[in-house]
């Protein structure tokens, strides 16, 4: 029994871990795709700009807190201007969008690494850690599963209880007749880009303390972002909080019985399972479940 | 002096570079429940979205309550007090009810009254589903659902297309019945787009026959009174 | 007799076909190449023109090939003595993670091969693809085993957020790599305490303390005053310039045939910042000073434990035998084999 415990505890710690890097780094692609039909393969550089807006101006002098905040303001900015010069003409074009957003991350990648060099000062992982039995676990990795649920919870009162959610969501569904009803569906895709924006640059600053800083660090997100949001299928919050907490267990089971390269595999043969079995995802599955229902 | 509502004026519209309507000149007066009618596929559903701003015309101008509107898109043009009943409805499946409802209120926001509360009183059994997805209630109630939600802004103009399409002939009645209350109640001005001949002559005070894109004739209240006149026009 | 050397810098920003440098310029020596992709892409072509081809960096050992020469340090020379070091510090169970690709997994066969010469036990071994940036399970599976010494073979800016990680989870074991603060000068770029109690076997660090190293990277800071750092590489190169030198005075002409042969008749001996450096005609490796170095919880580096080591494992017989003196002048056939410590 004593032995027992703790290993249970790994797992949940695991599940969380895993859960929260999930969904922290698919919910800005999620949005931006399930919204306006963009897939935005700089999504990772999105990322990677959180995370240098935060070490910035960490490194400057401010406190973490802020400097994060400061990280998601960047990243929200570098996303709309992006969505106002690129992006806006992209609308419905999945291939087009796909090559130019891929365009944008190239030029990122290189563009940060011109100024800021190879890589930027690390942050030191605050809070330090928790212990249970033999092992130990970093609290900052808890908050981060922590901020990943509230973050979840936020996006659900915002698409279900606010005007703007549901202003949002008529927009995805018929975006002629909200126009007819008044709604500034260009500006609506502004707006939903730039959240999909500072929710990348919140994973950016979020994580920001846990990572090496260099200008590829968005790619080791991007394949987490993807996998998710495939298997979640095209709604944003139902699909991916789905899709978090299917991989997720899969992903700590795995890398806990079996080392972190099982865990990746049985991520990727899952994914390729649901997409044959389960074509528009766990959405899908929950749309014919309803329908079955109804 | 009348109030013009609307006004078209040499409208030419074409997808792509096939031509739909051509040189179209119309009015609406203020308090008028106008009708266009003619068969399928002369553009009347053309004409409804150049009304109100989801198509652009190639030529002439769109005059709303005075003021030249060819060059505001739709959003612009709603919020100036076009309430707007596509057809097909065209409900948003994935909101309750009452959230598409209130979704009209963006109509007309430089009133300070919408009539969310009034939709109800017209539509009790909208009342009934109110927390219900709008994409799982009946054809009928979708229908009274566009009405409602156009009418909850308080509009100046209610741009219809198709009321009685695909629904029962029972509700098509209750529906005709509704808009003409709603008009002389709300003192609203109705432009409607039909080919029932039933519902035309119910609701229209006078009417458009359009045929081939261009209008063909225009009936007043006596020309309407003949039936099979009218039904002619509709002949194929 | 004394020759000045020119050396010509050629950009090549093709990467993995050297061929239009060689054969259109005409070079009397090639040096070059960072990683072991691009120099195992250069030797054919190298081998196919009878190039002498000096590659400078540290790799995981087993070329042994007529017309290169690998002058930085291998696994048998960074490992052996620092494994048999830290075991009698801290004790036999070895736990490893190490990059999914032939680097780490060779790498790691080389502290197998190790750790049964000198009777430490590896626990376990995990392979971690290079797109894994988050170790929470590894970290789990790595306090469950509870290892005396844990090796970290990890490659690339992904994985170097393990350090990190390790640190937030409290995870608090020495460390043994190859391929840390060396190359990259990990102690440098990582905030303190990410590298702590890690150890490396290493040919050359910039804060070796000695009168000729100072000089070395006084000189080099002069010239370069941006330089973040002055790496093993860096050190190799300059030292591996003075050998070619050498052997192109003791022939009195740069005839690549000349100078090959001579390099394989008797060893040379230079004078580097690490130490004296000699090669090794057998291998066409050299023999380097290695020291553990250690960074502390500030990442200061300290030295111990110095000692000369031959690059003794490649003229093993039977396996792997190589033995150039034997081959002197031109192979038509140059075999392209990397050998791979066998049977571990």
């Amino acid at each position: 029994m004593t032995a027992l415990l703790p290993q249970v505890l790994n797992l949940l710690l695991q599940f969380l871990d895993s859960f929260g890097f999930l969904i922290l780094s698919a919910v800005g692609l999620a949005i931006i795709f399930g919204m306006m039909g963009v897939i935005n393969l700089a999504h990772g550089e999105f990322i990677t700009v959180g995370a240098y807006g935060t070490a910035l101006s960490y490194h400057a002098g401010l406190p973490l807190v802020a400097a994060m905040v400061v990280g998601v303001a960047t990243t929200t900015v570098f996303g709309l201007i992006l969505e106002f010069t690129v992006v806006r003409r992209l609308y419905g074009r999945l291939l087009d969008s796909m090559v130019a957003t891929w365009g944008i991350s190239l030029i990122m990648i290189q563009g940060l690494r011109v100024v800021f060099g190879s890589s930027l000062d690390s942050i030191g992982t605050p809070l330090g850690n928790i212990q249970y039995g033999t092992f130990s676990y970093s609290t900052y990795r808890l908050l981060l599963a922590g901020a990943s649920l509230a973050l979840l919870g936020a996006l659900y009162w915002m698409f279900t209880a606010t005007e703007f959610g549901t202003r949002a969501r008529a927009t995805i569904q018929d975006e002629e007749m909200s126009r007819a009803l008044g709604v500034d569906t260009n500006r609506m895709y502004l707006l939903t880009f730039g959240i999909g924006s500072a929710l990348a640059g919140l994973t950016g600053a979020l994580y920001a303390p846990t990572m090496t800083i260099v200008p590829g660090m968005g790619s080791t997100f991007l394949v987490e972002a993807f996998v998710t949001v495939v298997v979640g299928g095209a709604s944003v919050l139902v699909g991916t909080t789905g899709a978090g907490v299917l991989l997720g267990a899969i992903n700590a089971l795995f890398s806990n019985l079996f080392g972190t390269f099982a865990g990746r595999m049985a991520l990727l043969v899952t994914t390729i399972l649901i997409i044959r079995i389960l074509p528009q995802g766990i959405t899908g599955l929950l749309n014919q479940i309803r329908e079955e229902e109804a | 002096m009348t109030d013009t509502v609307l006004a078209l004026d040499g409208i030419d519209v074409s997808y792509g570079s096939t031509p739909i309507l051509r040189n179209i000149d119309l009015s609406i007066e203020a308090g008028e429940t106008v009708g266009i009618m003619g068969r399928n596929g002369v553009g009347k559903t053309t004409l409804m979205k150049t009304v109100i701003g989801l198509l652009s015309p190639t030529e002439g101008t769109v005059t709303y309550q005075g003021e030249d509107v060819t060059d505001l898109p739709a959003n612009r043009r709603a919020r100036l007090g076009m309430g707007y009943i596509p057809q097909g409805r065209d409900v948003f499946p994935d909101l309750t009810v009452h959230q598409n409802v209130r979704m009209g209120r963006s109509i007309s926001d430089h009133k300070s009254e919408n009539l969310v509360d009034r939709v109800y009183e017209y539509f009790p059994r909208l009342d009934e589903r109110r927390g219900q997805k709008a994409g799982t209630v009946s054809g009928g109630e979708q229908q009274m659902l566009a009405i409602g939600r156009a009418l909850a802004g308080n509009p100046d103009l209610l741009l219809f297309d198709e009321p009685s399409e695909g629904i029962q002939p029972s509700i098509v009645q209750q529906i005709t019945a509704d808009i003409g209350r709603m008009s002389e109640e709300l003192g609203v001005t109705v432009l409607f787009v039909e080919q029932n001949l039933r519902v035309i002559r119910e609701l229209a005070e006078r009417c458009y026959v359009i045929d081939n894109g261009r209008i063909e004739t225009e009936l007043g209240a006596t020309d309407l009174e003949d039936e099979e006149a009218v039904a002619n026009y509709l002949a194929v | 007799m004394s020759f000045e050397v020119v050396v010509e810098v050629v950009l090549d920003d093709a990467g993995l076909d050297d061929r239009p440098l060689i054969v259109g310029v005409d070079v009397d020596v090639l040096f070059g190449g960072f990683a072991s992709s691009s120099r195992e892409a250069i030797r054919p072509i190298v081998d196919e023109n009878q190039q002498l081809y000096f590659y400078t960096n540290q790799y995981e050992g087993g070329v042994c090939d007529t017309y290169t020469w690998c002058t930085g340090a291998v696994p048998e020379q960074q490992i052996s003595t620092t494994l048999e070091f830290l075991t009698n510090e801290f004790g036999n169970d070895i736990y490893t993670i190490a990059a999914d690709y032939n680097f780490g997994q060779i790498t790691a066969a080389w502290y197998r091969k190790i750790a049964d010469e000198v009777g430490a036990n590896i626990m376990e071994e995990e392979f971690i693809p290079l797109d894994v940036s988050q170790f929470g399970s590894t970290i789990n599976r790595i306090q469950e085993a509870d290892p005396d010494l844990l090796v970290t073979l990890l490659v690339g800016s992904n994985h170097a957020s393990f350090y990190d990680q390790k640190n937030a989870a409290g995870l608090d074991v020495p460390m043994s790599t190859t391929v840390n603060m060396a190359q990259g000068y990990e102690h440098l770029r990582f905030d303190p305490p990410a590298l702590t109690d890690m150890y490396v076997g290493v040919n050359y660090m910039q804060e070796i303390p000695t009168d000729q190293n100072q000089t070395f990277v006084d000189g080099y800071y002069e010239r370069w005053p941006d330089a973040d750092y002055v790496g093993q590489m860096a050190q190799n190169s300059y030292f591996t310039t003075y050998l070619y030198k050498q052997a192109v005075e003791r022939v009195g002409t740069t005839d690549q045939d000349e100078i090959l042969a001579t390099l394989d008749e008797e060893p040379i001996t230079v004078e580097a910042p690490e130490g004296t450096v000699t090669t090794d005609p057998e291998t066409h490796h050299v023999t380097h000073q290695i020291r553990l170095a250690r960074a502390d919880e500030n990442h200061e580096i300290s030295f111990q434990n110095q000692q000369a080591v031959e690059p003794y494992w490649l003229r093993e017989t039977p396996y792997p035998g190589c033995d150039l003196t034997e081959t002197t002048g031109a192979s038509e056939d140059e075999e392209m084999t990397q050998y791979e410590p066998e049977g571990v």
